[in-house]
C-alpha cells in the first residue's frame, strides 16, 4: 500500500456512499482507505478496508470488540480515554489504532503509553480533521498536542496514522494536502509518508522468520 | 505612477485550484474571502501580508489563485484548510503551480473534462432531488426545498440499488 486514508466515515456515518469515497480517494492519490462501519473488499487494486470503531470509555467494551473483531474483519480503532484507559486499551490484542487523543486530557498519553504503544504495534492516529475545521484556539491546543505526540513518536518510534476523519467528499483530502497540513505538527514529508503507508504493517505485522521445506 | 520595470517587480507564482463540488458556483470576491480568512487564521496577520494572495481568474470549476513566489507552500497548506463557504461544504484542492496565468489557462483546458451538467430532478421514495450527473459514474443529489436539504454523493450504482 503506498497511501491510507485512516479513517472515514461512508454512508449512513456520513453522506457519501462507500463507493463514491474510493473513486474520489483513487483520483485523490490514495490506494485505500478504512471505512468504519464497512466491510472489506478491493476492486482494481484499491482496497477498502473495513473498520469497527470503538467510542465508548470503557475497557470492557474494547476488549468485547477485540473479540468479535478478526484480522479479516478490519481495523479496529478506538477514541482515547483518561491515562488508565489508554494504558489497559493499548495492552489488549486487536486494538490496532488509537485516536483523538488532542480530546483527551493532556497527562493522558505519556511516555509509558508511547513505549507500550511501540512495544504492542499500537498505532497513534492524528486527525486532520481538528486542523481544518476548526479556528484559534482550538486549533493551536490541538496543534500543540499534536507536537507534543510527535516528540514522544521521535523518541519511541510507535506508528502512527494520519486520517482525514471524512464525512463527506469535500472533506478528503489529498496526499499532498495531507502532507502539507501533517507538517503543520512537525511530521516531515517522509515521516508523513511512512505514516500514510503504515496501515498494511498493522493488519498483518511481520512475524519471525519461518524456514520453509 | 509609472510602473516599476520587470526586473524590480515581486516575483508570483499562480496556483491553479479545483473547486468541490462543482455545483457550488462560488464568486470570486467570495473565494477571496474564504481563502484570506484561511490564510490569517493559519499563519497570522503578518504572513498573511507576505503571500500577497490574489484571486485572478475563477469559473464554475476553477480558479487562479496568485501568491508571491516562494509562499505557494503555505498557500497550498492554508487551501487545505478552507471547509465551508457561504453555510456550504467546499474544498479548493490546488492542482497545479505556475509563473503564468497563460500556462494555467492551458492546463484548464486540458484538465476540464467538459462542461459542467445541469441539474435533472429525481425523485427517490417521497423525496425530490436535484441530481448533478458528472463524468466517472459520479452523482451529486442536492434535496429540493427550504428547511433541511440534505445532501448525498453517490455513484450511478448506487442510485440504481436505490
Amino acid at each position: 500500500m503506498i497511501a491510507t486514508d485512516a479513517t472515514v466515515f461512508p454512508s449512513p456515518l456520513g453522506n457519501t456512499s462507500v463507493r463514491r469515497m474510493v473513486l474520489e480517494s483513487r483520483s485523490l492519490g490514495f490506494d485505500s482507505i478504512v471505512a468504519i462501519g464497512q466491510q472489506g473488499w478491493e476492486q482494481d487494486g484499491f482496497s477498502v478496508i473495513g473498520g469497527t470503531l470503538v467510542r465508548e470509555p470503557q475497557v470492557k467494551a474494547v476488549i468485547n470488540a477485540a473479540r468479535v473483531n478478526s484480522p479479516a474483519k478490519g481495523l479496529l480503532v478506538v477514541n482515547a480515554g483518561n491515562n488508565g484507559f489508554n494504558r489497559a486499551i493499548i495492552q489488549v490484542k486487536g486494538v490496532h489504532v488509537i485516536r483523538h487523543l488532542h480530546k483527551t486530557e493532556k497527562n493522558s498519553f505519556d511516555h509509558i503509553i508511547a513505549r507500550m504503544s511501540a512495544e504492542n504495534n499500537v498505532a497513534i492516529d492524528i486527525d486532520l480533521r481538528p486542523l481544518v475545521m476548526s479556528r484559534g484556539v482550538w486549533r493551536q491546543k490541538t496543534v500543540q498536542r499534536y507536537k507534543d505526540i510527535i516528540g514522544l513518536c521521535d523518541r519511541f518510534e510507535f506508528p502512527l496514522t494520519i486520517s482525514s476523519n471524512a464525512r463527506s467528499v469535500v472533506e478528503l483530502r489529498s496526499v499532498r494536502e495531507m502532507v502539507n497540513l501533517a507538517s503543520l505538527v512537525g511530521i516531515a514529508e517522509p515521516d508523513a509518508r511512512e505514516a500514510l503507508a503504515v496501515i498494511k504493517s498493522l493488519i498483518s505485522p511481520a512475524g519471525p522468520v519461518q524456514v520453509v521445506g | 505612477m509609472r510602473p516599476r520595470p520587470p526586473t524590480m517587480r515581486d516575483k508570483r507564482r499562480y496556483i491553479l485550484v479545483r473547486i468541490t463540488p462543482l455545483w457550488a458556483c462560488p464568486d470570486t470576491k467570495s473565494l477571496y474571502l474564504v481563502v484570506q480568512e484561511a490564510i490569517t487564521s493559519l499563519w497570522g496577520d503578518v504572513l498573511a501580508a507576505g503571500i500577497q494572495m490574489a484571486v485572478v481568474y475563477g469559473d464554475r470549476e476553477f480558479c487562479i489563485i496568485r501568491c508571491r513566489r516562494g509562499c505557494e507552500g503555505q498557500l497550498e497548506t492554508a487551501l487545505s484548510t478552507v471547509s465551508t463557504m457561504n453555510e456550504q461544504g467546499i474544498s479548493l484542492r490546488s492542482y497545479a503551480v505556475s509563473g503564468t496565468i497563460h500556462a494555467l489557462k492551458r492546463r484548464i483546458e486540458k484538465c476540464r473534462k467538459g462542461p459542467v451538467p445541469d441539474a435533472r430532478e429525481l425523485i427517490i421514495g417521497e423525496r425530490i432531488f436535484e441530481a448533478y450527473y458528472f463524468p466517472g459514474q459520479k452523482v451529486d443529489l442536492l434535496e429540493k426545498g427550504f428547511k433541511s436539504r440534505e445532501l448525498l454523493f453517490l455513484t450511478e450504482t448506487d442510485i440504481e440499488e436505490m
